[in-house]
C-alpha cells in the first residue's frame, strides 16, 4: 500500500472520538496512570474539576489514531507533541449520553522538500472548545 | 524539600527491561480505536504507546524521597515524543529519566522530564518529554 506525498493544505476530515469511563478504567490499567481524577468524581471535585476527566494521554492517543489512519504508516511519524489545555469531562456509564465526544481533525501546515518532511497540525474540540494546543506531528514523506 | 531548579540533572533508572509484545501493542491500539492494520494488529506501536513505559519517569519523580511530591498536585501539561522508529514486538527496552528543566512560575514549578526508551543495543528508540506543573502553594490544604 503506497502512501501519497502530503501537500500544504491537505485536510484530515473530522472524526468524532467517543470516550467512556470504561475506556478510562482500561486506559489506567494499560498505561499505569491510576490518578483517581480519571476514575472518581469525588477525587476530581477535590481538585476543582467538574467531574471525572479523561487522561490527556488518552485524548492525545485517540488523536494519533486519526492521524495514523490518515497517513497510513505509523513508522512515518518522526515526532508528535501536544499541550493539554482543557479537561475532557467524561459522564458516568449510567448517564445518557454516557460518552464524551471529541471532534478531531487535522491539516498539513508545512512541508520541507529538502528534509523530506511534512508537518501536520491536529485539532481536538470538546463542547465547542479546543482541549489540546499545538498538536503537531512531523511526518517523513514517502 | 519541594522540586527546585537545583534538581535539574537528577536522573532515575534505568528501569527493569521490558519486552514489547504484539499483544500489548494490539491492546493499546484497540482501546484507542486504531484502524490502521499494522498498528491494530500489533506489528508496530502506535505513537503514544511509549507512555506505557515513560510514565514511570513521572512516577519516579513523585516517589523521590528527597523531593516528596503529591501526585494530586502534579498536572501533566505537555507531552512530546521523538522517534527513531516505532517500538516493535521483540524489542527489549529500558527507560532512563532525567530532569531537564525546573522553572518557577506563579506558585508552581514547571518541570521538563525527558525519558529515553533505549533498546538492548543501546539505541534510543524514543525520547519522551513530559512537562509537568507542580503546585507548590498549599492552596487546597483546607
Amino acid at each position: 500500500m503506497s502512501r501519497r506525498t502530503l501537500a500544504v493544505g491537505d485536510e484530515i476530515g473530522e472524526v468524532v472520538v467517543e470516550i467512556t469511563r470504561d475506556d478510562l478504567r482500561a486506559y489506567a490499567a494499560l498505561s499505569g496512570d491510576h490518578n483517581p481524577i480519571h476514575q472518581d468524581d469525588a477525587a476530581a471535585l477535590a481538585v476543582e474539576l467538574p467531574g471525572v476527566v479523561a487522561h490527556g494521554m488518552f485524548t492525545m492517543g485517540a488523536v494519533s489514531r486519526v492521524l495514523v489512519d490518515y497517513i497510513g504508516d505509523a513508522g512515518a511519524v518522526m515526532s508528535y507533541g501536544t499541550r493539554f489545555t482543557r479537561p475532557v469531562v467524561v459522564p458516568p456509564m449510567d448517564a445518557q449520553p454516557n460518552t464524551a465526544q471529541v471532534h478531531v481533525s487535522g491539516k498539513v501546515t508545512a512541508v520541507d522538500d529538502e528534509l523530506g518532511t511534512a508537518t501536520i497540525t491536529m485539532s481536538a474540540v470538546f463542547n465547542g472548545q479546543t482541549v489540546l494546543g499545538r498538536t503537531v506531528a512531523t511526518i517523513r514523506q514517502p | 524539600m519541594p522540586l527546585l531548579p537545583a534538581h535539574v540533572g537528577r536522573s532515575y533508572g534505568p528501569g527493569a527491561p521490558y519486552t514489547v509484545t504484539s499483544e500489548a501493542l494490539g491492546a493499546f491500539a484497540h482501546l484507542l480505536g486504531f484502524g490502521n492494520p499494522q498498528v491494530a494488529q500489533g506489528v508496530v506501536a502506535s505513537p503514544t504507546f511509549p507512555i506505557t513505559q515513560t510514565f514511570s519517569g513521572i512516577l519516579a519523580l513523585v516517589a523521590d524521597p528527597d523531593i516528596q511530591l503529591n501526585l494530586g498536585h502534579v498536572v501533566h501539561s505537555d507531552q512530546r515524543f521523538d522517534y527513531a522508529r516505532p517500538l516493535m514486538p521483540g524489542d527489549v527496552v529500558c527507560t532512563t529519566t532525567v530532569i531537564e528543566a525546573v522553572t518557577p512560575i506563579a506558585g508552581s514549578m514547571l518541570a521538563t522530564l525527558r525519558t529515553d526508551v533505549t533498546n538492548d543495543d543501546g539505541h534510543v528508540l524514543c525520547a519522551a518529554r513530559a512537562v509537568i506543573l507542580v503546585r507548590t502553594v498549599e492552596a487546597d490544604a483546607t
